[in-house]
C-alpha cells in the first residue's frame, strides 16, 4: 500500500492508503476526496486532475508528451511542481503528498 | 426568484455518471434534503468509456472503473440502491414506484436513465457469441469470448465498434462492416475517417463499406458467421453488435411526459412538469452549440449537465446549460478528440503536422467543431475558443 495526501485549497489534509498500481486521480475519485475531477478517466485528455507535487518530483517518472501539452492548458497556473495525477501511480512511490489548485475547469 | 427550499427529497433515477454526478453536486453544493440514487444494476456506480478500451485490454481492472466506493454514499448521506429498477412515475402524488414494489416520493425528480444498444432484428442475432456493449457484464463476457476467438467480425463502424476493433486485432482477424460509405459518418468529417481507416488498416482489420448485414449464421446455437445482403457470408467466432443505441424513456408514456429521442427538456433541462428533468445521455435538449436540439453520448454531456441540474435546483436563475461538448475516442493509437458539434454537411478544413491532424469544421462562416488526431492540447485550445459557441471564421487568426 501506498499513502497519498491531499491537501486541499482550505489546508486541510485527507490521507488515503491506495491499492497497488492505482493512480492518485483514481484514488481520489473512488475515496471522494473534492478538487480532483479526472474526467477522461485517466487518458491524460482533459488536465482536471491537475495537482502541484510537494514531495520531492525525484521518485516520479518523466512527464510525458501528452501529459506535457495537457499541463499547458490547466485551469489553474503551471508551477514546476505541477502534474496530471493520473499519471502518478501508487508503483512509484511509497508516500506522496499533493496540494490540489484552487480550480480544475 | 422564489427563496430555494434545498430540504426537500431528490429522486434521480438511473446510477451512471450523470445520476451519480448530480448526486454528488447536490450533496456537495449545499442540498440538506434526502437524496435517493436508484440505479438498476449491481454494485458501486462505474465508468463505462474504459469498458470498451483498457478494460478489454486487461490493463484496467474492475477497481479502476468505480467512479465511488460503495461506503462514501453513507458518509455523503446519499441513499444509493443498486439492482433496483422503477417501474413507473406517479406525477400526480410524486412517487415513482421501484421494481419490489415500494415507493419513494420526490420534490424534485431527475431523470438520468441512460440509452441501450440498438439491437438488429435479423435471423441468428440471439445466438450465442454475439454481443453488444453497453453494462460491465457485456464487457465481462466479451472480453470472456474474444480471448482465443480467431475471426471477429464487427457490425457498425461507429466509436464503440472500433474501439473493439483496435483491441481485438491484436490476436483476431477483424473484419468491420460499415452501412455507410465512411466510419464515424455522423460523427466526423471524411479526412478524420480516413486517417482512422488507415490506421485500423495497418493493424489487420478489414474494413467493408455499404454493407448490410442479412443474418447471423449459427451452428447448434452458435455464430459461426455474417451474412451480408450480397450473400456473400464472412467467418466469425465472435460478432460484436455495435450499431448505436436508443435513450431508455420508457418511463414517459405512462407519466405523460414528452419524448422521443429522449426526454425533451428545456434549457435548464426541465421536462414539462417542472419538478422533472432529464439529463444525460437521455436528454432532448436545446443545444447551442448544435444550433438544434440534440441528444448527446458522452461522460462531458452527462456530468456538465448533472453540474448544471445541481446548481439550478440550488441558486435557480434563468441561465441555460450552454458547456461545450466534446468527446474522445482512443483506437489502438490513435486519440480522436472533438470539440463542438458538426453536421455531415459541414466543410472540413484540414491541417496536418507529423502524427497530428486538426480538422475544423464551418457553417456559414461560423467555426463550429474541431475534430483533432493526436493532438490533445490543440483540442484543449479548441473546447476554449468554442466555449460560448460557435465563433466566426475569420475572427481566428489561423
Amino acid at each position: 500500500m501506498s499513502s497519498i495526501t491531499y491537501i486541499g485549497v482550505d489546508g486541510s489534509s485527507e490521507t488515503i492508503e491506495a491499492t497497488p498500481g492505482a493512480s492518485v486521480m483514481r484514488a481520489a475519485i473512488s475515496n471522494g476526496v473534492r478538487g480532483i475531477i479526472g474526467e477522461c478517466g485517466g487518458q491524460a485528455m482533459c488536465a482536471t486532475c491537475h495537482v502541484y507535487v510537494e514531495t520531492s518530483l525525484d521518485i516520479l517518472p518523466g512527464i510525458g508528451e501528452d501529459e506535457e501539452e495537457m499541463l499547458e492548458c490547466t485551469a489553474a497556473p503551471r508551477k514546476a511542481s505541477s502534474r496530471l495525477s493520473c499519471q502518478l501511480r501508487t508503483d512509484d512511490f511509497e508516500s506522496i503528498t499533493v496540494q490540489l489548485p484552487d480550480r480544475q475547469v | 426568484m422564489s427563496a430555494v427550499d434545498v430540504t426537500g427529497t431528490v429522486v434521480i433515477v438511473g446510477a451512471g455518471q450523470a445520476g451519480l454526478t448530480a448526486a454528488v453536486s447536490l450533496r456537495e453544493s449545499g442540498w440538506t434534503g434526502a437524496i435517493h440514487l436508484v440505479g438498476d444494476e449491481p454494485g458501486a456506480p462505474y465508468q463505462r468509456p474504459p469498458l470498451s478500451k483498457g478494460f478489454l485490454a486487461g490493463t484496467e481492472t474492475e477497481d479502476d472503473l468505480v467512479l465511488r466506493a460503495l461506503q462514501l454514499f453513507e458518509r455523503d448521506g446519499i441513499g444509493y440502491r443498486s439492482s433496483t429498477r422503477v417501474d413507473a412515475i406517479a406525477r400526480d402524488d410524486r412517487t415513482v414506484r421501484l421494481a419490489d414494489g415500494t415507493s419513494l416520493g420526490y420534490d424534485q425528480l431527475i431523470l438520468a436513465t441512460g440509452s441501450a444498444p440498438r439491437a438488429i432484428s435479423i435471423p441468428g442475432a440471439k445466438s450465442e457469441r454475439v454481443h453488444i456493449l453497453r453494462s460491465y457484464a457485456d464487457a465481462l463476457a466479451l472480453r470472456g469470448s474474444l480471448a482465443g476467438a480467431r475471426e471477429v467480425v464487427i457490425v457498425g463502424g461507429g466509436f464503440l465498434g472500433l474501439e473493439v476493433a483496435a483491441f481485438a486485432a491484436k490476436n483476431s482477424q477483424v473484419t468491420v462492416l460499415e452501412r455507410s460509405g465512411q466510419l464515424l459518418s455522423r460523427a466526423v468529417s471524411a479526412p478524420i475517417a480516413a486517417s482512422l481507416a488507415h490506421s485500423h488498416a495497418k493493424q489487420g482489420v478489414d474494413i467493408r463499406y455499404n454493407t448490410t448485414v442479412v443474418a447471423i449464421v449459427a451452428s447448434d446455437g452458435r455464430a459461426t458467421g455474417v451474412e451480408l445482403s450480397d450473400g456473400a457470408v464472412i467467418a466469425a467466432d465472435v460478432v460484436v453488435v455495435a450499431v448505436g443505441a436508443t435513450p431508455n424513456t420508457a418511463l414517459a408514456e405512462e407519466a405523460g411526459l414528452a419524448a422521443g429521442n429522449g426526454f425533451v427538456v428545456d434549457g435548464r433541462l426541465r421536462t414539462q412538469d417542472p419538478r422533472i428533468r432529464a439529463i444525460g445521455d437521455c436528454a432532448f435538449h436545446p443545444n447551442r452549440h448544435a444550433g438544434r436540439a440534440a441528444r448527446l453520448e458522452s461522460v462531458q454531456n452527462a456530468v456538465d449537465q448533472a453540474r448544471f441540474v445541481a446548481k439550478d435546483l440550488i441558486e435557480p436563475s434563468d441561465s441555460l446549460y450552454g458547456a461545450v461538448p466534446w468527446f474522445w475516442s482512443r483506437q489502438g493509437d490513435q486519440n480522436l478528440q472533438i470539440a463542438g458539434i458538426a453536421e455531415p454537411g459541414d466543410s472540413a478544413i484540414l491541417e496536418t503536422s507529423g502524427a497530428a491532424v486538426t480538422v475544423t469544421r464551418v457553417r456559414d462562416g461560423k467555426i463550429v467543431a474541431i475534430e483533432t488526431l493526436n493532438s490533445p492540447g490543440a483540442h484543449i485550445r479548441a473546447r476554449r475558443l468554442l466555449s460560448s459557441g460557435p465563433v466566426l471564421a475569420s475572427a481566428v487568426r489561423p
